[in-house]
């Protein structure tokens, strides 16, 4: 398999606490790549590193490099388009302050995408990968704020998805949402990784084994393990790993 | 048996410290209230002889002694009005400036305390400074428009404080969530921020032309005066100032005819008190309404 995003002695610090140690590691195109570990062991700074919006953590310092299909994204100038191809869903749900329909259209919006019959479809497509359609396609004028949470999160995907891009990265998508939605959105970024490449971080590690191609074991800022998912889970080379995918320790 | 709903010892005593709490809190609120309703209730009924139409619509004649007050009225919407054309622009793009671009550090914080302390200057240093720099270093004399620059000067913290704190009330959730799509900072401040803290940076204007409807100190050296004919015909009366000449202000003409008229009928200056306060609780109510209106068009 093609490597579509590889990470290359990536270390992140804010200020004098390090948050990710030299982290390698690659991702092939369109699999998933589940990343693991307890709390605070960088899974959340290694995706903002992704996208860029670890930039926006004014005391974060990056080194290393992150490469899509072989480009610096560390380096890149247009982190913009960056974030357009590399979407990412955080774990806590943000309804922005306008209709489902303006929180969906926002990013083909941003670009300058002004034909509604377009957007329309967009926005339709969207909702339904995100498993949210059903619920509200008879008032995309509501506040996407007025949505329940786990709506919001639902939603918070669906604007990642309306741009289509090749990456998506979300981190803990489910905490906001119930059991079944959890389920079927599972079943959506399976099928969407016929098209796109995930990366995503969870705390359920029955989750990554049901979603995951590829598990990254990341523990106090470094990688311990990276491995197929079928030899993570039966045969981990590492006692800390065979721990925590056990549920004994994090 | 005791009943097992009885307060304990500790409930009993934590009741009595909240209704203590409550009982002075609440007389600080009432003491508060009443001054207000006093001063103006105090003033109404001074001034009741000398209240009619007529007053607002009249200009002064024989020093203010007759007549009514037209001509200080529209000098000071006048005033206001240019004064806020000013300052608006200019002291709501550096809180954008301010709380959207800047990045954090020992600079922003000075330019911040800056700010800060610019509103603690008193009104007769910002009065001194337009003499200064509006009268006679630009070579504007003693005008209209010195005066406005004068106000528009010492309005500038209250504005960018009040558009800081509107800016700031916007999750910067929302932001990160814009940011997250790849909008750039400027459309995310043009789709998101600005639309959802218009309110509160106009409230925050609204209440700096109040206060600028109320100083006589900055207006004092810069422009105005206490008597300047002006038309009474119809349109001219409504714009009878030119911006490079002096004009006639409420607050000037009250702090004139209070201490330098002699045989002044003190109906006459309370009535003046009045106008002035009534203008400024109507220019506050406005600023009070547009809020009350906007907490309902809550969207989050």
């Amino acid at each position: 398999m093609v490597t579509h995003l590889e990470c290359r002695n990536l270390s992140v610090h804010y200020g004098d606490v390090r948050a990710l140690d030299r982290v390698s590691f690659e991702v092939p195109r369109h699999s998933i790549c589940a990343v693991v570990g307890p709390a605070n062991s960088g899974k959340t700074s290694l995706l903002k590193t992704l996208n860029r919006t670890i930039d926006f953590e004014s005391r974060a310092k990056v080194t290393g490099d992150v490469l899509l299909d072989g480009v610096s994204v560390i380096s890149t100038g247009d982190a913009l388009d960056l974030r357009r191809r590399v979407g990412m869903v955080f774990p806590l749900p943000v309804g922005l302050p306008m209709s489902i329909y303006d929180n969906v259209a926002y990013a083909p919006r941003s670009q300058g995408l002004r034909n509604k019959a377009e957007l329309d479809v967009i926005v339709e497509r969207a909702l339904r990968q995100s498993v949210l359609w059903d619920e509200v396609k008879d008032r995309l004028d509501l506040l996407g704020t007025r949505l329940s949470g786990g709506q919001q999160q639902r939603l918070t995907l669906a604007r990642a998805l309306s741009m289509q891009p090749e990456v998506l990265c979300l981190d803990e998508f489910s905490i906001a949402i119930d059991p079944v939605t959890t389920m079927r959105i599972e079943e959506v970024l399976l099928e969407l990784k016929a098209t796109t490449t995930i990366v995503l971080t969870t705390n359920l590690v029955q989750q990554a084994r049901r979603l995951a191609d590829q598990v990254v074991f990341l523990n106090a800022s470094t990688v311990v393990e990276v491995g197929d998912v079928v030899s993570m889970f039966e045969r981990p080379r590492f006692e800390l790993t065979a721990q925590y995918l056990q549920g004994a320790i994090g | 048996m005791t009943h097992p709903f009885l307060p304990t010892e500790y409930e009993r005593h934590k009741q009595v410290v909240t209704a203590r709490a409550r009982a002075i809190t609440l007389s600080a609120t009432v003491a508060l209230s009443l001054v207000v309703v006093l001063i103006f209730v105090a003033l109404l009924v001074k001034a009741a002889p000398a209240l009619s139409l007529s007053l607002l619509w009249e200009n002064p004649l024989d020093k203010g002694k007759t007549g009514g007050l037209w001509a200080p009225l529209i000098g000071t919407v006048w005033l206001v009005v240019l004064s806020v054309l000013l300052v608006s622009p200019i002291g709501v793009a550096a809180a954008i400036y301010l709380n959207e671009y800047a990045p954090a550090g020992r600079t922003t914080r000075l330019i911040s305390l800056a700010v800060t302390s610019l509103a603690g200057v008193p009104s007769i240093v910002h009065a001194l400074f337009g003499l200064g720099a509006f009268v006679l270093f630009a070579r504007m004399g003693a005008s209209l428009q010195a005066a406005a620059c004068t106000l528009a000067v010492m309005n500038l913290p209250v504005v960018i404080a009040a558009s800081r704190e509107a800016l700031g009330a916007v999750p910067r959730t929302f932001r990160e969530a814009c940011w997250n799509l790849g909008a750039s900072r400027w459309h995310t401040l043009w789709t998101v921020v600005l639309p959802n803290s218009l309110g509160g940076i106009l409230t925050g204007v609204i209440f700096a032309v109040s206060r600028a409807a109320g100083e006589t100190a900055p207006i004092l050296f810069t422009g105005a005066v206490f008597f300047a004919t002006i038309p009474d015909a119809f349109p001219q009366r409504l714009a009878p100032y030119a911006l490079d000449e002096p004009f006639m202000a409420l607050a000037m003409h009250l702090h004139v005819i209070s201490t330098q008229v002699s045989q002044m009928p003190h109906e006459r200056t309370f009535a003046t008190a009045v106008v002035l306060v009534t203008l400024v609780l109507l220019i506050n109510s406005a600023a009070f309404a547009l809020r009350l209106r906007l907490r309902r068009n809550r969207k989050w």
